[in-house]
């Protein structure tokens, strides 16, 4: 059940009407509902795996009370947490990196001149594993910390781990900022439910004008990419980056304004990276529940930024790497993290990595001309390690790099498709518009025209469905839902 | 929750507004009045899809080609319609009539397929009535949706950009293919060997002849020349019932055995250039022949198809 197809839209009204209309009576009703529909939501994907999402959950369930009830043996406080660690990784990695480990081992093996052949498991990868069992994760290892308590009430905690707006890409939520919110009694707040419609309508957007006819031209280019000049290549690369920010950050503008109509604050994911003054604060703007839960889980634990260089070094370079394989069972995932991380050493080395917390160019409409070299740069950079993101294998990506720096970078860019080619270039550039206005807000529109009267307010809002409904590009997957 | 539902239904409504005022402004402000105009002399209408558009050019000020590729019979009666207003000279139709539109599947085309929908929306919807939103969202909702909001921002774009939003090719006319038949063209666009009348095509087949009728305007079905071996050939039977049983009044011109070779063809269904220059000359020489007078149009056109095989 996509967030943008007809049989969402039924459900979601539909959800929402009965669990208001529970809001007087007890919270376990509320959650109940919201837990029931979050499986009935996953079940429309694939029914089959909502089995391995119950016993996820039902296993850190039982591990977090366990851990915390071994306070006294730490012996069998240690055992249940990694037996959790392990089962729930085993289970990611048996899905989801099998096939590339076989793969690899068996390259690297016909590279010494041995030639084995594995058996190649045909798994459907679950949807959502790599971020229910984050959640699970993250819940476990707090409990095992002393940050929190475990949770007693099983559907309080189910409906933590299998919400169904951050259920199948994110956010990644902590157990400390979600369940307080689904313990706590949720009342029906009218401006927030507005600002999650308007979060909703923003989110898709981007997702269904942006990033969807984006996706047909990448598509077009990255697939025969041997067929055109550097200048095509080049912008392919460019609606490449363009389509993986508005469909994952429209996405989490679904998720987060479907829970605000519920009454939850999920955390953000987005804040308009694009406008990033350096990679530093590029990978604070972007994927934020995923990065900060490897700093938390992964580099702070390793040492951080403590210690001396080569452990900065090292450090970086592990979560970059896990970032990257984290994405994909390829190795240009990899790459792409690696060369992220060569990105963020420098900033880290000489301790420019904590610049730029503020927004750019706050209370100023144009930045300054530093500001804009800064930006395109950082964007220049991004762009690059995106063709690696994208590309279907190392070989391909370095072959389609060479293509960009060569001399038909020069000539004329192809336009496939040309009259819808224009209306997407022309919205991008409209979404640039609103986001570098709206880049204090939470999200593009948040904030746009609230000082203007209602009939223009509404004007717009008429015109980004029009747009929506007039520039459909198809029928295409969310890209993290693959991952 | 209820300020909430009465605010969402307001804004329905007036994102209906919206919806009405984009659609006006397309129409208002991107259609000349005089669009379909056409210069005075012009007595002779060809109008129909590709078959027509590819084998008859404009033989002189009098004729006019007004056929246009993939254009079903709704789509050349509104077109009929907007002429007959501005052109009352006009005393003959020539209509494409053969075997691929009578078939079911010209019904489903007509809304079924989003591109075709959103290329023939843009030019007609200012003509369309209220049964044809019906048919249409009926059937297609979302592309119908698509359709209207695509035409309203191009129309918005070439008012910014003082565009007429018509390119020259829309009405129609004659257009010279350059290929040559081969073993690669195609020829499998109906693999069933089963045929289904069509519903809604024929249905516009009907107004258009009773708009000529009413325009005093006479009215010829022609069949083009056809390759032997083109596949829609498979339901001359049933279209042969059903011009009998429907259009039995109506004179019908059939050139499908006038002698084309297969050099002149483009495809199996599609004269190209030295076809059209062919069958065209020989279809104007028979009309000043006075073929249009003759009691058996058909045999007439047979003997003088004859006379060309016996010469040859």
């Amino acid at each position: 059940m996509l967030f943008n197809s007809i049989s969402f839209a039924i459900f979601l009204p539909v959800v929402l009407i009965l669990y208001w209309s529970l809001s007087n009576k007890n919270i376990r009703f509320q959650n109940t509902l919201l837990l029931v529909s979050s499986y009935f939501f996953y079940a429309c994907w694939d029914y089959r795996f909502l089995f391995l999402l119950i016993f996820s959950t039902v296993l850190d369930y039982l591990t977090g009370l366990k851990i915390n009830s071994e306070v006294s043996n730490s012996k069998n406080k240690k055992i249940w947490f990694y037996s959790s660690i392990f089962i729930n990784l085993g289970f990611l990695c048996i899905f989801k990196y099998y096939n590339f480990f076989v793969d690899s081992f068996s390259d690297a093996l016909s590279l010494l001149g041995i030639k084995v052949s594995f058996n190649i498991l045909q798994f459907v990868l679950p949807v959502g594993i790599s971020f229910y069992t984050f959640h699970g994760l993250s819940y476990v290892i707090d409990i095992y910390k002393g940050k929190i308590e475990p949770e007693k009430n099983f559907v309080d905690y189910s409906l933590f781990v299998s919400f169904f707006p951050l259920l199948v890409a994110g956010p990644i939520e902590r157990a400390s900022h979600l369940l307080p919110q689904i313990k706590r009694k949720r009342v029906f707040n009218y401006s927030k439910s507005v600002d999650g419609l308007k979060q909703i309508l923003w989110g898709l957007f981007k997702k269904i004008v942006i990033a969807d006819n984006c996706a047909r031209f990448a598509n077009i280019i990255f697939n025969d990419f041997d067929l055109y000049p550097g200048s095509t290549l080049l912008l392919g690369a460019i609606f490449f980056t363009f389509q993986i920010y508005c469909d994952f950050s429209g996405y989490s503008d679904i998720a987060l304004g479907v829970a605000r109509l519920f009454g939850f604050e999920l955390l953000r994911n987005f804040a308009f990276p694009y406008f990033s003054r350096n990679i530093a604060e590029f990978w604070r703007r972007w994927h934020i529940s995923l990065s900060t839960w490897f700093r938390d889980y992964l580099y702070i634990p390793l040492g951080g930024s403590k210690g001396g260089v080569f452990f900065k070094i090292r450090n970086t370079f592990i979560i970059f790497l896990v970032s990257g394989f984290w994405h994909g069972a390829n190795w240009t995932f990899i790459f792409w993290g690696a060369l992220n991380a060569l990105y963020f050493l420098p900033s880290l080395l000489f301790n420019n990595n904590r610049n730029y917390l503020d927004t750019v160019s706050k209370d100023r409409f144009f930045p300054t001309i530093k500001e804009f070299f800064q930006i395109i740069i950082t964007f220049c950079f991004t762009v690059f390690a995106w063709i690696f993101f994208r590309s279907l294998s190392l070989h391909n990506a370095f072959l389609y790099i060479s293509k960009i720096f060569s001399a038909s970078l020069f000539s004329n860019p192809y336009f496939p498709g040309i009259g819808l080619t224009i209306p997407t270039i022309v919205f991008t550039l409209l979404l640039i518009f609103v986001e570098w206005i709206g880049r204090e807000s939470q999200y593009g529109i948040q904030s746009f025209l609230l000082l203007s009267p209602r009939a223009v307010r509404w004007t717009f809002y008429c015109l980004i469905i029009a747009s929506i409904l007039a520039y459909n590009g198809g029928d295409q997957q969310f890209i993290y839902f693959q991952f | 929750m209820k300020k909430l539902i009465i605010n969402i239904l307001k804004f329905v409504l007036f994102f209906i507004l919206i919806v009405t005022i984009l659609g006006l402004i397309n129409y208002k402000f991107t259609y000349p009045s005089n669009y379909f105009q056409l210069p005075t002399k012009k007595k002779y209408v060809v109008i129909g899809d590709s078959h027509t558009e590819c084998s008859f050019f404009d033989y002189n000020d009098e004729y006019v080609n007004l056929s246009q590729s993939g254009e079903i019979y709704f789509y050349s009666y509104l077109k009929l319609k907007e002429i007959f207003k501005l052109n009352k000279g006009i005393k003959i139709v020539f209509i494409d009539f053969c075997n691929s539109q009578i078939d079911k599947s010209q019904d489903s085309f007509f809304w079924s397929n989003d591109s075709y929908l959103l290329s023939r929306y843009t030019i007609y919807h200012p003509f369309f009535d209220y049964s044809t939103y019906k048919l249409l969202l009926s059937n297609n909702f979302n592309g119908t949706l698509k359709a209207h909001f695509n035409s309203s921002f191009k129309g918005i774009g070439n008012i910014i950009f003082n565009k007429n939003v018509l390119q020259d090719k829309l009405v129609g006319g004659h257009v010279q293919l350059t290929s040559v038949l081969n073993n690669k063209s195609i020829n499998n666009k109906h693999p069933s060997n089963s045929f289904y009348s069509s519903k809604t095509n024929l249905c516009n087949l009907d107004k258009i002849i009773n708009l000529c009728n009413s325009n005093n305007v006479k009215v010829y079905l022609i069949r083009c020349p056809l390759h032997t071996k083109w596949e829609y050939l498979r339901n001359d039977q049933l279209f042969d019932d059903i011009r009998k049983k429907r259009y039995s009044k109506i004179d019908f011109l059939d050139f499908k055995n006038f002698p084309i070779n297969s050099n002149e063809f483009a495809d199996y269904e599609h004269l190209n250039k030295h076809g059209a220059i062919k069958f065209s000359s020989f279809f104007y020489a028979i009309i000043n022949e006075n073929l249009l007078n003759q009691i058996d149009k058909q045999k007439f056109i047979e003997a003088k198809i004859n006379e060309i095989n016996n010469f040859d």
